[in-house]
């Protein structure tokens, strides 16, 4: 009982993590309609730029606050200097956007290694969260208790805001129809690059938060992407409640899997994306697609 | 005009003549390294060490002079192959050194004996290279797999005392043959190990391995990971309690210099084995650690050390030839009576196989407050191991 806890609170911390990422690109495409593939290395860049803040600083939660801002404001000239000369092209440039941020993945881990090395790098745990407790018997380090809290609090945040907020009302009106939100007097673009830097501020958080439990290093990026895509397609382009449900879901189904079937792990991730691709193409509670 | 032809073409005759005439003088030796990708940096280490102690030698044996060429085998045996094609055929080399990726020893094994072409692996572990796949033209002053693993096993569960272990390990044949020999060297010596984890070798998260290790109940965990995976272990076994209940022991990659560097104080304590650790107390290891430090300004790792005693024993074979190292069959066996002791000793088996002292090292502060492999045991004449036993001869 107490190790099915355990991987219980394993499960949540890894579904947090991926949350912070599936929330940002999920966004971004249901407003967008970009696949950012460069998400992964956003969440990279997020690390190392937390890690040299730590490193210069000696604070950590400096890093976790400037690092994700400083990584948004990244992901703005990126929207604006890349991504906005591809919308008008054919078909939205929907290929070409896919093919540039390709290309960044590759941009991104030669900056990364060519400024830290190809070395593995670390960031230390801060004091305060350091150690473990013992909750009903079941030995947790605080750390991964502080990021299940900061995904739920996270996710309460951004719900209210999409659902609340006036920005999130014009996010919400250009996720559904961006031409008629544009006709209606929203300013689109300047919303697509808000989107766009909220969203890789947020993969730029799980990165420095994910530094003291995971480590930092080149590669980073590509690990985490793969699994984000599918927490993605099995949550639904678009939906913050599909994406949280969906990371959950995966981060558990991972956590059992290595625990219970070791050998068939990523066929379970996988065996749940296709399930659910096979009885809703639009994910779990994915807006319908029109294109 | 056709005169002046003439002389012009005997004259060429005679340049090329001269110049082929010095290049025989030369001793030219092809470093094979994979220089770029992932095994970048152990092969810039493997290189700077194999550098050092040809300039240590002064360049030259017998007053030939050395002449080093070195080629990115990318971590590709088909790659390898080909930059072997072109050391041999158009460099001219006498003799290959190097090789990380242990496919790429395997397809070099073929072309190298019938060419002719001496190598000696730095690295590469492929077991059979050394036993049923010997050749006479293959060296080996790295250890083959389960070399060091077997009587770790039986060191682990003798000396460190421990009975039950629990084995956890990169998903790979690498990972599971090193685990099987862990598991025979402990039997051997009345342990065992009571559960064995594979798990990917890109495992972000270790969290739901440590139950099943809870559940086993070990005396000890034996692990084998590397870079960054090694430095998510340490530092997530130690964020669970685990190092407090289940003492970490494992492979020297675990706590390689660069690891334990970036972990910490989570990796201190941990017990792990190699054929060598810079901090290995003899004056032969320290004007090793020393002279490389002053050299290339940084802190020799376990390829460092491989490079250099790769590139030690064709010195030293060289030298027992008088420098005549294109005469293979006297080469070949020269460099079978090849005896080193910088970094650390080893001699050749009756295949062409080093034979290793084997380090216990401990994960602590050293002089300075760096974390360092101290060393703690030592078993000297570790040979290679036979699994299927050694074959009467």
């Amino acid at each position: 009982m107490q190790l099915v806890a355990f991987q219980v609170v394993n499960g949540l911390v890894y579904g947090m993590l991926l949350f912070l990422l599936a929330a940002g690109l999920s966004l971004i495409f249901g407003l967008m309609r970009v696949l950012n593939l460069a998400h992964g290395s956003f969440y990279m860049l997020g690390a190392f730029i937390g890690l040299a803040l730590v490193q210069a600083t000696g604070n950590y939660w400096l890093a976790f606050f400037v690092a994700p801002l400083l990584v948004a404001l990244l992901g703005a000239v990126f929207e604006i200097l890349f991504l906005r000369p591809l919308y008008r092209r054919e078909h939205g440039g929907h290929l070409d956007q896919m093919l540039l941020t390709v290309g960044f993945i590759f941009v991104f881990v030669d900056v990364v290694r060519s400024i830290w090395g190809g070395d593995v790098l670390g960031i230390p745990t801060p004091e305060a969260l350091s150690g473990a407790v013992s909750i009903f018997g079941v030995f947790l380090p605080k750390y991964r208790l502080f990021i299940i809290v900061l995904g739920l609090a996270l996710a309460a945040t951004l719900w209210f805001f999409i659902e609340y907020s006036r920005l999130g009302a014009m996010l919400r009106a250009g996720v559904d129809d961006a031409d008629m939100a544009e006709g209606l007097g929203i300013n689109v673009s300047r919303m697509f690059t808000l989107t766009f830097a909220l969203g890789v501020g947020l993969a730029a958080l799980a990165g420095v938060s994910s530094g003291p439990m995971l480590g930092v290093h080149t590669g980073m990026d590509l690990e985490i992407l793969i699994v984000t895509l599918i927490v993605v397609v099995v949550g639904g382009m678009g939906s913050l409640k599909g994406a949280l449900i969906a990371s959950i879901l995966i981060g558990e189904a991972d956590t059992f899997g290595k625990a219970y079937f070791p050998e068939a792990t990523m066929f379970l991730t996988y065996l749940i994306m296709v399930g659910v691709l096979l009885f809703r193409p639009t994910g779990l509670f994915g807006i319908r697609q029109d294109a | 005009m056709r005169t002046y032809t003439h002389a012009l073409w005997s004259l060429a005759l005679v340049w090329a003549v001269a110049g082929s005439a010095g290049a025989a003088d030369e001793i030219k030796i092809g470093l094979l390294y994979p220089t770029s990708g992932i095994y970048a940096a152990p092969a810039k280490q493997g290189i700077q060490g194999a550098t050092l102690a040809f300039e240590e030698a002064g360049g030259q044996v017998a007053g030939r002079k050395i002449v080093t060429i070195v080629e990115d085998d990318e971590a590709k045996p088909e790659v390898a192959l080909a930059k072997a094609k072109k050391l041999a055929e158009s460099d001219r080399v006498n003799v290959l050194m190097g090789i990380i990726w242990s496919p790429n020893a395997m397809a070099l094994r073929g072309y190298l004996s019938e060419r002719k072409l001496p190598l000696v692996i730095s690295e590469a572990a492929p077991r059979p290279i050394t036993q049923e796949l010997g050749t006479p033209y293959i060296f080996r002053t790295g250890f083959a797999s389960g070399q060091l693993d077997y009587p770790f096993g039986q060191y682990a569960c003798s000396k460190l005392g421990y009975k039950k272990i629990v084995v956890i390990a990169f998903d790979s044949i690498f990972g599971r043959e090193l685990g099987d020999f862990i598991d025979a060297g402990c039997k051997q010596a009345g342990g065992a190990v009571v559960e064995k984890i594979y798990a990917p070798v890109e495992t972000a998260d270790f969290a739901p391995y440590f139950a099943r290790i809870q559940q086993a109940n070990p005396d000890a965990v034996w692990a084998l990971w590397a870079g960054a995976a090694a430095l998510r272990f340490l530092k997530q076994y130690d964020d669970f309690g685990m190092k407090q209940k289940y003492p970490l022991i494992g492979h020297g990659a675990l706590t390689d210099e660069a690891v334990i560097n970036a972990a910490g104080s989570v990796a201190q304590g941990v017990v792990s084995y190699y054929n060598w650790s810079p901090a290995i107390d003899t004056p032969e290891n320290k004007r090793f650690v020393e002279a490389y430090r002053k050299r290339w300004g940084s802190e020799p790792g376990v390829y460092s050390a491989g490079g250099y005693r790769a590139a030690s024993a064709i010195l030293a074979a060289a030298k027992a030839v008088g420098g005549d190292v294109a005469n293979t069959p006297k080469f070949l066996e020269a460099l079978k009576a090849v005896r080193l002791d910088i970094p650390s000793p080893i001699r050749f088996d009756a295949h062409q196989q080093a034979v290793h002292s084997l380090y216990i090292r401990r994960v602590q502060p050293g002089p300075g407050g760096k974390l360092v492999n101290a060393v703690i045991g030592e078993v000297r004449g570790i040979e290679q191991y036979w699994p299927k036993g050694k074959p009467a001869k």
